[in-house]
Order: C-alpha cells, then structure tokens, then sequence
C-alpha cells in the first residue's frame, strides 16, 4: 500500500518538490556569492551575521515546502471531499499514517538540498578557527521545519478545506496585527515579556525562529 | 418711515442710553483727573551697580529658600515603612496593595543579586538609603515614583504601572551599583576597568555574547584569546596609554578595519592610502592608514572588564568587594585583593568560562518540532473526514 501510494504522491508533488529542491541548493550558494561582495575583506562578524540573515530565508522556504509538499498531495483529496482516501480498503488512521510517512520520505530531499548547497557555499569561505560551519545542523533544521509545517498544514486542509489558503492568511494576518493592536491601546510588548511565549520554546513558532547559521560560533 | 436721527441715536448709544451715558462720564472724569505719583518709584541715590548686586543677592536668597523648602518637602519622609531583605522604603496611601506587593518582590529579588555582588559591603550601599515610593498619574497613565532619601548618588525613576517586579528590582540594583562605584577612588595609573561595578551576577546569557564578540572580532589577537592564549587575553583587556592598535590587532587585521572606517572626512591623502589597501591590498598603505586612526574596540570593552570585575567578586565571596573597596587604587591590585587569586590565575579562570559560554546548538528545538509533530497528526488521525 505504501509503495502504491507513494507512486500516486510522487506523480502529484514531483514538480513542486524539483523546483524546491533546486531553490534549497541554489540559495545558500548564491546568497553567500551576492551578500558578501559589500565588502572586500569578509570580517568572521560579516559571516556569521550574513548567514543568520540567510537562516530567515531558509526558514521561510522549510514553511514553503511543507505546506507545498502537503498541498501537492492532499488537493485531490480535498476537492474530492475524500472519497478516493476513504473508498480504500484500509482505516482512516492506516492511510493518514501512509500520506504522513510519505510526506516526511518526499520532504528529506529539500533538506539534502539544503545540506548540499550549504556545503558549497561554505565550502568556498576561508574560516577563522573560532567559527564552524553548520550545513548538516541547518538541513537538519530545515527537515524539522519543513515536516512541521507539513504537519500543521494538515491540520489546517482537514479543518478549513477547500478555505484553506483564506484560514492561513487569516492567522497570518492576525499574527502580525496583534501586536500592533496591543501596542496601540498601550500594553508594551517589548519589556514586559509576555509576548515571548509566542517565540519561545516550547510554542511551535521557535522552531522556525530559532537561529540557523550556517557558519556560526 | 424711518427716522434716520433715532436709529442713530440707538445704534450708537444701544439699548438703554442712560447707562451708556454714565459709562461714557466716568470714564471721561477718569481721564481728566491728573496722576499720583507712583509710591513704587524709589528715592534711593545709591549707585545703580549697587542696587544691581543687592537685587542679585535677594534673588539668590529666595531662590536658595524655594531650593530648601522643596528639598525638605522631598525628603519629608512618608508616613508608612516597608522593609524587605536589606531595602528599606518610606511610601504613602497613594500605594495600592498590588504595587506594595510587586514592590516587596522586587525588593526581595534586588536583595538577593546585590548580596550576590557585594556580600557584606552591601550593608553599606543599600543598606544605609531609605527610598521613597508614591504613586501619580500622567495623562491617565499610572505612574510609580521611587527615590533615594538624601542621596547624592543615583537619581528617581518613575516607572508606568503596572511593573513587573525584575524592572523594579533594576532601579535598586543599578543604585547599589552606582553607591559601590562611587566608594572606589579613581585610578591615577596602571591597569584601570572602565565602568562600574556590576549590579547583578552575570547570567549565562552575558558571557554567551562576550563568547559570540571574541569569536567574531576583526581582532586575531581576540580570536586567538578565545582558543587559550592568555598573553592575547591580557593584550586585549589591559587598555595601554598608547598603541592600541599594534596592542590588538596584528597587520593581517587591517585590511578589514581600514575598510570599515569612515574615511569621508578626512585628507585625499589618507583616502588614497585607505584605497591603496582595501582594493591594491598594499600592506604598507595598509599600515599606514591603520595608525592614522583609532581602532575600534575588538571586543567592546566595557562589557569585557565588567566581565572580568564580576568573575573576581564571585569567586572572592562574601568580603570580596569589602577588600576590593579597601585595596590600593591599581584595578589589578583591587581584582585580586576581591578574587583572593592571582591576576594570570583570574585571566585563566575568565578565559575558560568564555571559551564555555560558546553557544550550544542544543535538542529543544528537535525535541518542540517532534512533539508538535506528533500531536498535530494524533489529533488528525482521531478526525475522520466525512465525505457527504
């Protein structure tokens, strides 16, 4: 059944994830090649903040891949009201199993990707001896990421169907509006901490907020 | 008809010509009576310069009055007292319970870091100041005043309401701070810190950016301090009088800091020598443009000697700023009277917890992204879609 499926999946997701795969490789490479011509002489501060810099970016395409990845596979689903899925001789939680364990296969090649375009974008870098470089803790990030917001776009297409992209925006929207909101009726954000569950751990947001350097300390 | 006379008549003497009459009478005997003379106007023949400096002089003496009355109302104490640990506070009724009770926390809270810092001197700096807390509103914002009572040292804050209890705890950490830095004599030679004593224990976090600064430094000398060079150490903390840059960066370094600087406003000739050895990567310009100016700090100074301060006070214990404040005045003298250790022995011991404060690219983002992961699709796998 799994290898069934995944023929079916691979079929439906192999453009997204060709053109995801080459934008993970490419990235890195060429934002280290564009970033780092400012300046002659790249201090060891100019890199590591270059790179976290290119961190926000990864972290934005591991969201894009996973939602990309899941919608690739769940459309047919979701404008079919789930007959195909629910029509198959297998239970509810077997299939979600399957099309979960599918989407983790399909999303470690955004990751080798990454890994790879990493590798040579730092590999071409003179490095002092205080900073390491870190491709295979960022595709390994990246991963994490990609898989969870696969997770949570799931989540979101079960629950809002076909709205889907409406509901994303929405929460998006209210994400960045809230904050706004409350400054301007007077409650400070900023000193008082209380807006930092929303970036720290243990909330689902840290993990893409969290720092991703490729070269780093 | 219209009679023109009467209309005239009305409009300029209005509704009731009587009254405007005799209006218009008292004010014409007003001006027909002749002036008094003025009683203000002064006989005094006195020198107009002297007359000048005794103004001058009653000026002063009202405003040094006005000065008293204010500060004797300032320092009037509140009738209601809170102590708690070794802050002392004079508040009055304007103090609502919640404020009293997140004042107290963070009285407590600043108790427990300053004596972390200054041990037994703290009876000294904290210890010997009453504060005096009130509250007051700013266009409907709440606001909470706090003071020192007849301190010369730190100043008031006012803070909006409601606080958490770490900001307030601050204030009185800073003044401790501020008491304790104001009780060492200024250094006349050798090795000198530059800012004051720290108001709190470092945190992890601090050491963690002094970590992430040395790693990253333009300097080698600061990078090659990080990977167990004492001799770099010192280089990079001791200020010298002269040469800093050949004290902290080395010529493979300037290149990067002669590209950095702001050459806009100086001499063609130095903007020549500053291209030279950016792009011509001409060492000799290089050098040269590189001791024509001032070198940037590698590592920002202050948050370093800080660091090197509050290591030698933690590891002196209770009476180490006590020995610190009765040292002789030499900062080097004074760090290790505070640390009871030797200055290399310190250096070592300041090195090996930078070198320690590396940040570490730990699991708790894997173990968050596994544990949403998993209750995202548990909880799924319990909805089964429904297809009508």
């Amino acid at each position: 059944m799994y290898r069934h499926m995944f023929a079916v999946q691979w079929k439906w997701a192999r453009a997204p994830l060709a053109a995801l795969c080459v934008l993970g490789m490419m990235v890195p490479a060429l934002a280290m090649r564009v970033g780092l011509t400012s300046y002659v002489s790249a201090t060891p501060r100019d890199l590591t903040s270059f790179t976290a810099a290119l961190g926000v970016g990864l972290a934005f395409l591991a969201i894009v891949t996973g939602a990309a990845v899941q919608s690739a596979g769940s459309w047919p689903d979701v404008h079919g009201k789930y007959v195909y899925a629910l029509s198959l001789p297998i239970a509810w939680r077997e299939y979600l199993f399957h099309r979960t364990l599918i989407g983790l296969t399909l999303l470690l090649l955004p990751a080798l990707a990454v890994w790879l375009g990493g590798w040579l974008a730092v590999a071409t870098v003179p490095l002092p001896d205080t900073l390491h470089t870190y491709a295979g803790g960022v595709a390994f990030r990246f991963l994490l990421a990609s898989v969870l917001s696969f997770a949570v776009w799931t989540a979101l297409v079960q629950l809002s169907g076909r709205r889907v992209t409406l509901v994303a925006l929405l929460c998006l929207l209210a994400l960045l509006v809230t904050p706004l909101v409350l400054s301007a009726i007077g409650l400070d954000l900023s000193s008082g901490g209380s807006w930092n569950w929303l970036i720290d751990p243990p909330s689902p947001v840290s993990v893409f907020v969290s720092r991703w350097a490729l070269i780093d300390v | 008809m219209c009679d023109g006379r009467r209309l005239h008549r009305r409009v300029l003497l209005g509704a009731r010509p009587a009254l405007t009459r005799a209006a218009i009478a008292v004010m014409v005997c007003a001006a027909l009576v002749p002036p008094r003379l003025a009683r203000a106007q002064t006989s005094d023949r006195r020198p107009v310069a002297e007359r000048f400096a005794e103004a001058l002089r009653r000026a002063d003496s009202l405003k040094r009055r006005d000065d008293e009355r204010k500060a004797a109302a300032e320092n009037a104490a509140p009738p209601l007292r809170l102590v708690e640990g070794m802050v002392h506070l004079r508040y009055d009724t304007t103090l609502g319970p919640r404020t009293l009770s997140t004042l107290r926390e963070a009285m407590r809270i600043a108790t427990a870091r300053i004596a972390a810092v200054q041990g037994d001197a703290a009876a000294r700096t904290i210890g010997q100041v009453e504060f005096i807390a009130g509250e007051s509103t700013f266009w409907g914002f709440r606001l909470l005043d706090l003071r020192p009572r007849g301190s010369t040292v730190g100043g008031a804050q006012r803070t909006r309401l409601p606080a958490r209890a770490r900001d307030l705890a601050r204030y009185f950490e800073d003044f401790a701070a501020a008491v304790a830095s104001s009780m060492l004599e200024p250094t006349p030679r050798g090795f000198q810190i530059h800012g004051a004593i720290p108001a709190g224990p470092l945190d992890a976090d601090a050491w963690t950016d002094l970590a992430i600064w040395t790693a990253t430094s333009s300097s080698s000398v600061a990078r090659r301090c990080l990977d167990g060079s004492l001799s770099d150490c010192r280089r990079l903390l001791i200020v010298p009088a002269d040469g800093t840059l050949d004290a902290w960066y080395e010529p493979a370094d300037y290149p990067a800091i002669v590209e950095r600087h702001d050459w806009t406003r100086d001499s063609v000739r130095l903007r020549e020598l500053a291209r030279r050895c950016v792009t011509g990567r001409d060492a000799a310009a290089c050098s040269a443009a590189a001791h024509e100016m001032s070198p940037p700090y590698p590592v920002p100074l202050a948050p370093m000697q800080q660091s090197l301060r509050a290591l030698a006070l933690e590891r002196g214990g209770t009476h180490a700023l006590s020995r610190m404040l009765n040292a002789a005045p030499d900062d080097r003298v004074r760090l290790e009277a505070a640390s009871g250790m030797g200055f290399e022995a310190l250096l070592r011991e300041w090195q090996r917890r930078v070198a320690a404060a590396r940040p570490q690219h730990g699991v708790l983002g894997i173990l968050v992204a596994t544990l949403w992961f998993a209750t995202l699709v548990f909880a799924l796998a319990r909805r089964r879609p429904s297809c009508v």
